[in-house]
């Protein structure tokens, strides 16, 4: 393991195989019955969302900053847009951004995730400005499974061409842009 | 539904089946079937022009933990608490007019935690006249405590009342929901 499990977990590659007269003591039940059993059920998983407008310019392709954590059972994620594995496996997640639309209503929006392990996209959705019936236009991009080693991260991020900058919206979970990881298996 | 937690097996303690079980046996039996729903509209549904309006839905292909009695329409109660992944979507039946091209399709989580909206995202219409609007599922994260309630929401531009897309099982809106972790 290249990252020290939280306490009470266990690697989860490594379960135990029970040798011929080997007999249990709480110890071990804890270790490879209790911890695993903890770890399945709270797999690493981490929810962001932003608490702040951030300036996305014109062709200009922009990571998504987030400002607080909705969930982070691993300390996957410590400020800014990365959220980090700390654990090598398949992932699966989703992320959206709200463009404030109210002055904008031109151009394309493309949202996709950048993961560090391949150093590029892995997924993207594209679409149209809005029509301008409401200020904020959320579009959501979803990915995985992928594949992430210990300490490999994905971001968010966005690209439009407005011909201006646009800020996105923020103020409550209806508009916040947000990112979610959850670890789904070993192998 | 229950989800056990995991047993702390202390130094001196003496098991019995009964034990094992509940340790070992439920807490594996609940990860392999956590609380789950998945939802379908069958019956078409006309949806106002700009209006938010409830999704109703009439069958099941899941629903092990009585998450909706179906006299209620389109609310779900939580009554296992925990992290939840919800996905929906919506999809309109063409009427081979400008509408079919106009305005936005939103969808949403509304009612939920006996609040306001989260989850909103937002399409486009269809691109060309005639043509059916997709219906894309969105994935929404986030807690449900015991007892709360969630609604589908949907929100059209088109200027005029849209049926929502029943006529293939395959483009009829669908909302599930599934229990990820306490």
């Amino acid at each position: 393991m290249s990252h020290p499990p939280r306490p009470g977990w266990v690697d989860p590659f490594s379960p135990h195989v029970w040798a011929d007269k080997e007999i249990p003591n709480y110890h071990t039940l804890n270790l490879y019955l209790r911890d695993y059993g903890d770890y399945l059920l709270q797999p690493q998983m981490c929810k962001v969302h932003a608490t702040v407008a951030q300036s996305i310019p014109n062709t200009t392709w922009t990571v998504v900053q987030f400002g607080t954590e909705d969930l982070d059972n691993n300390d996957m994620w410590s400020g800014g847009g990365e959220i980090y594995a700390r654990t090598a496996g398949w992932y699966v997640g989703a992320g959206s951004v709200c463009y404030d639309e109210s002055g904008s209503l031109t151009g394309r929006r493309r949202q996709t995730i950048w993961a560090s392990r391949v150093n590029s996209y892995i997924a993207e959705s594209q679409d149209g400005a809005g029509s301008g019936a409401v200020a904020g236009r959320r579009i959501s991009v979803s990915f995985g499974p992928i594949w992430m080693n210990a300490n490999n991260y994905i971001q968010l991020r966005c690209y439009q061409t407005s011909g201006a900058a646009v800020n996105t919206k923020v103020g409550t979970l209806e508009y916040d842009s947000d990112l979610f990881i959850r670890w789904i298996g070993p192998q | 539904m229950i989800v056990p937690s995991t047993h702390l097996f202390t130094a001196g303690e003496t098991l019995d089946d009964g034990d094992l079980n509940r340790a070992i046996h439920d807490v594996y039996n609940a990860l392999q079937e956590p609380p789950q729903f998945v939802l379908r509209q069958t019956s078409l549904q006309s949806i106002a022009n700009a209006t938010w309006s409830n999704m109703y839905y009439w069958t099941a292909s899941k629903n092990n933990d009585n998450f909706m009695s179906y006299g209620d329409g389109g609310t779900i109660t939580i009554h296992t608490p925990g992290f939840y992944q919800f996905i929906y979507g919506v999809g309109y039946t063409a009427l081979s007019t400008a509408a079919d091209t106009t305005g936005i399709r939103m969808v949403a989580l509304g009612n939920i935690h006996g609040g306001g909206l989260e989850g909103r995202y937002e399409n486009r219409p269809s691109m060309n006249t005639g043509w059916p609007a997709a219906s894309v599922g969105q994935p929404y994260f986030c807690y449900m405590a015991e007892g709360d309630t969630c609604t589908v929401k949907v929100y059209q531009t088109s200027g005029v009342t849209l049926n929502t897309y029943v006529a293939s099982t395959q483009g009829q809106a669908r909302w599930s929901g599934r229990w990820i972790s306490p």
